[in-house]
């Protein structure tokens, strides 16, 4: 115990200082007199430590916390956010471990607490949280201790720049993060990063600030990438974190984490980049993800509409969940696109390209029957509504430079640029970008 | 991780971003560090690509049957 203490007087951070943190690790030996302690905070903060330790030993070592351990672990984060102020950069580290048992006890009882709802139909949970009627989630108790962590690093005022907290910030804006996602909580995600992004001048970088951290990195980059890619559809931006958090990753012994990052990239790179994978190499280091978007990959090469909308409508549930689901709808439209270039070339119309064809090739990829054999319907390639749709595709497709053209509607016939109609798409080398 | 584990690591589990199991790796482990991957992983010939696949060969029947 001594040697927590001297953490304490001497300002640092080691394994002793961490292992007397965790809740499921043995108390330190030797004696401590709590008496012989001047600072008050710092007296709360090993009684209750050592009760969370106790709790833990007594009623939760068979793999289940109790909502006891929760309480004891947030207050010990909060001990340690109070003790925290006039304290150097050398606190985040223990703010961090108790910050992260907290969301890892959090997250255990929100789960075992949904599936007794689940279990359990309209019966109630007895946690409520104060002058409300409904019922507060542990990891919404568990993020405002987390946050005040947050706010301690990021305003720190100490002008020796070793020795400030924001060296900190990015440990718990992955926490909150992470948090926020998991409560699908879009609002608190973008306050959260404005306020990274506002103070980017005063902070480290990411890669200054969690270079000893990969993990930490990755994570961060991953986050970053979804937040872009799926909540501001801004997938430039996504496919550049998305690719950060890409190459600083494991190229060898790949988890969940990884895969989720690729599943990430890959459609960042075909709405930003006009990349797309080459499945076999995929398929060699993520077989998973390369499954996965196989479908995505073979129709975006040949203007198969059937298939993609077939497989849009059976991962809905999946790509909804991971927010992926409005890119891959945005997707679609290469898919229309390559179909216009390839009925192009396979007609060898020239220039002028009449509309009762391109009619004929999307209802055909749409429906994968000609429309002139299809009993079951009365859309023919030269019914006028469906003239009118097919113009409809084109004319977004002209208004968006995908195709150097325009529409002539009194001959129904859409006239094609005779140099370059299809400019290319392709952005970058992608051999060469390495950040 | 076996071929069959890897599989199991699908999208279709839930969207928590999993903490990795240690907290940093070497910079020869990562995927920058391997070229083959940054080489060999991305196609940029979407504008041109012509594939010949079930598909095309269909469509193409298909638009013959309309130029008549």
């Amino acid at each position: 115990m001594d040697a927590v203490l001297r953490c304490f007087q001497n300002g640092y951070f080691d394994f002793y200082l961490a292992e007397f943190l965790r809740f499921d690790s043995a108390p330190l030996g030797g004696n401590l007199q709590l008496k012989s302690i001047a600072d008050d905070k710092l007296v709360q903060l090993v009684k209750c430590t050592l009760d969370l330790k106790a709790e833990y030993a007594s009623h939760c070592t068979s793999g289940n916390f109790s909502p006891r351990l929760f309480e004891l672990c947030n207050e010990q984060l909060k001990v340690l956010n109070r003790l925290s102020d006039g304290e150097a950069a050398w606190i985040t580290g223990p703010l961090w471990i108790s910050a992260r048992q907290l969301l890892k006890i959090s997250r255990y009882l929100d789960k075992q607490q949904s599936s007794f709802k689940g279990a359990h139909g309209k019966q109630r949970a007895k946690q409520r949280s104060k002058g409300d009627l409904e019922d507060e989630k542990f990891l919404e108790k568990c993020v405002r201790a987390i946050h005040t962590s947050f706010k301690l690093c990021l305003n720190d005022r100490n002008p020796n720049a070793q020795e400030n907290k924001k060296w900190g910030v990015y440990f718990f804006t992955n926490l909150e993060l992470a948090i926020y996602q998991q409560l699908h909580n879009a609002d608190m995600i973008r306050n959260l990063v404005k306020v990274i992004e506002s103070r980017t001048t005063e902070l480290p970088t990411p890669e200054q600030a969690l270079w000893a951290h990969k993990a930490q990195l990755v994570t961060y980059h991953h986050y970053m990438a979804r937040y872009y890619g799926c909540y501001e559809m801004d997938y430039e931006r996504g496919f550049v974190f998305a690719q950060k958090a890409w190459l600083a990753s494991r190229k060898t012994h790949p988890g969940p984490q990884e895969n989720a990052i690729c599943g990430l990239l890959i459609p960042f790179a075909v709405l930003a980049r006009r990349w797309y994978p080459d499945l076999a190499a995929l398929d060699l280091i993520r077989p998973a993800v390369a499954e996965f978007y196989r479908p995505v990959v073979e129709c975006l090469r040949n203007g198969d509409l059937l298939k993609y909308e077939t497989w849009l409508t059976a991962n809905e549930p999946t790509l909804l969940q991971r927010n992926l689901y409005v890119a891959m709808v945005a997707m679609r439209e290469l898919v229309v696109l390559k179909l216009v270039k390839r009925t192009v070339e396979l007609t060898g119309a020239g220039p002028i390209v009449p509309l009762h064809l391109m009619a004929a090739a999307l209802v055909y990829s749409d429906t994968h029957r000609g429309p002139r054999n299809d009993n079951t319907s009365d859309v023919t390639s030269d019914d006028p509504t469906f003239l009118d749709r097919t113009e409809c595709s084109l004319a977004n497709l002209i208004a968006k430079g995908y195709i150097k053209g325009y529409l002539s509607h009194s001959n129904r016939a859409l006239v094609l640029s005779k140099t370059n109609a299809f400019p290319k798409l392709v952005l970058g080398d992608c051999e060469s970008v390495k950040y | 991780m076996s071929l069959e584990k890897e599989h199991q690591n699908t999208l279709e589990e839930n969207d928590e971003f999993e903490d990795f199991p240690v907290d940093t790796w070497p910079d020869s482990e990562t995927i920058k560090e391997d070229s083959s991957v940054q080489t060999n992983l991305w196609k940029e010939d979407w504008d041109d690509v012509e594939v010949d696949d079930d598909f095309t060969k269909e469509l193409r029947a298909e638009l013959q049957k309309h130029k008549q």
